[in-house]
């Protein structure tokens, strides 16, 4: 018997389900007076471990670790938490987590939601949303420069997704009370933009830029949609540590095409789909950093559409030196 | 006290909560990692040191249910000492469990292959054990979970223990059905 295979079984449990196996009968009071028995009696078995374990913390009081601030004491720890522009009521403040400088967190309202956002220097990327939940999905990509983690739970009704810059070694984080971990990253994105960097990929003049991520056949895949010139586009990439030539679709298209033929972008194998004057794709595989590419457009496509926009949008991870 | 308080106590650095937690779940805790672990000393190591845990976590941790989140921890931590232990290979209530869900765990995936699916294993696994007779779904969770012996599992749920063994016996097969309809393995 596979003993790691029946863990991944039993892991799967939300903890709903775990506290209502714990409790098995509901409003008896017979059964209730045995459980404070138990408890009682489980106080003192605990209150001698208590004192018999050398590590355990005395009752002392210490400081508490979360502390009011304003914006310009987190700007003065070297942090920056830009808001979305409809934010309101923001409330910031600092966490003592044990590291060298706190961690800084704002909370805010933004679309009748709820936020929490927090940034903590450290130098490799972590989880400090502080939520421990049983997390349905957990993704993690890489976006231009930056290390992206999107968890979501519908079991306990939250989300988080976070971001990790190397070149400044912060990481961010930002989390609500909500299973739609796409729109709390429609919400990271605004930050993300504002603080700098480039999280999403779109031609000047685009309208209508959306960023999302995803899983498909067990790639995370993170996609930038935007329309322009009335013709709609959806932009892919995923990481693979797959090097075979002939390389997956992450396209998520199935269409069948009128036109099909190999070309290159850039210095990667390409493989292109298009009807005449109608919808196509583009898709393409850098094998140095093993990231898989996707392009459609809805509308207009070509060869030299769809590479024309594909030399656009794409950026070698490793810079123009192959 | 109840849960929110507890973890308001730690986020306030104030060592009481650890006592609270042990006064609360130091038994769940014992009986939890007691049916993975079968020396009781290396079981009660494993439940102080899950409230260690549990006080070095929060924060930054902030668990919705502290119950859970310590019988989560106590669990691991259980598996893990038995992993370090596993040259004795002693059989313990939970490695019998693992006996009996041996019919549903086939397949030959590999570790990239079944993490990825990881998240929709969860989806299905849960919304399978929602779908059961409530007495059922703790049943199995108290066997499997837990790794409750059927007698125990009888006592604390008020039941026969031919009941609550012809009950897991039909909920191993329904999830075992489920997973061949779904196309699911692990």
């Amino acid at each position: 018997m596979n003993e790691s295979r029946f863990d991944t079984l039993m892991r799967s449990v939300d903890d709903g389900l775990l506290e209502e196996a714990e409790t098995p009968h509901k409003n008896n009071r017979t059964w209730k007076v045995i459980a404070y028995a138990a408890v009682a009696a489980c106080v003192c078995i605990a209150a001698v471990g208590m004192l018999t374990h050398p590590k355990a913390p005395g009752g002392v009081q210490t400081a508490n670790p979360v502390k009011e601030v304003t914006e310009a004491q987190i700007t003065e720890l070297g942090y920056s938490l830009p808001l979305p522009d409809d934010a309101k009521n923001a409330a910031y403040s600092t966490v003592d987590s044990g590291a060298a400088l706190p961690m800084a967190q704002v909370t805010f309202q933004s679309g009748g939601q709820e936020y929490t956002c927090r940034a903590l220097k450290t130098e490799s990327s972590k989880d400090i949303s502080g939520i421990s939940a049983d997390w349905a999905q957990t993704l993690s990509w890489k976006a231009g420069t930056l290390e992206m983690q999107m968890n979501e739970s519908n079991a306990d009704n939250a989300s988080w997704v976070g971001w990790y810059s190397a070149d400044d070694g912060t990481q961010w984080c930002l989390s609500a009370q909500s299973a739609d971990a796409l729109s709390v990253l429609n919400t990271a994105q605004q930050i993300v933009d504002t603080l700098g960097y480039e999280m999403e990929v779109a031609p000047e003049g685009a309208k209508d830029v959306s960023y999302s991520a995803m899983l498909q056949d067990g790639l995370t895949v993170a996609e930038t949609s935007f329309t322009l010139d009335g013709v709609k586009y959806a932009y892919r990439t995923a990481s693979t540590s797959s090097v075979d030539e002939n390389f997956a679709d992450i396209s998520g298209d199935s269409e069948k095409y009128q036109v099909s033929a190999s070309t290159q972008v850039g210095w990667c194998n390409a493989r292109i789909y298009y009807n005449m004057d109608g919808s196509g794709k583009l898709v393409w595989f850098d094998v140095v950093p093993g990231l898989l590419y996707s392009l459609t457009m809805s509308d207009g496509a070509s060869q030299s559409a769809l590479l024309d926009m594909a030399q656009q949008l794409y950026t070698p991870a490793q810079g123009d030196a192959g | 006290m109840e849960d929110e308080q507890i973890v308001e106590l730690s986020f306030r650095r104030d060592g009481t909560a650890v006592k609270e937690m042990q006064d609360k779940y130091g038994k769940l805790c014992m009986e939890i990692a007691g049916h993975i672990l079968p020396d009781g000393r290396d079981a009660e190591e494993c439940a102080s040191d899950a409230f260690l845990r549990a006080w070095n976590s929060i924060p930054p941790e902030h668990p919705r249910s502290l119950k859970a989140y310590l019988a989560r921890i106590a669990r691991n931590l259980a598996l893990d000492r038995y992993d370090y232990n596993s040259a004795s290979r002693r059989s313990t209530a939970l490695t019998d469990a693992f006996e009996e869900l041996e019919g549903c765990i086939c397949g030959d995936k590999d570790e990239p292959e079944r993490a990825a699916e990881a998240g929709e294993f969860r989806t299905f696994l849960n919304g399978f054990l929602r779908a059961q007779p409530r007495d059922a779904r703790i049943y199995f969770i108290r066997r499997y979970w837990y790794g409750e012996s059927i007698e125990e599992i009888a006592c604390s749920c008020r039941a026969g223990e031919e009941k609550v063994k012809s009950s897991l016996f039909r909920t191993r097969n329904r999830l075992r059905e489920a997973m061949i309809k779904e196309n699911i393995s692990i």
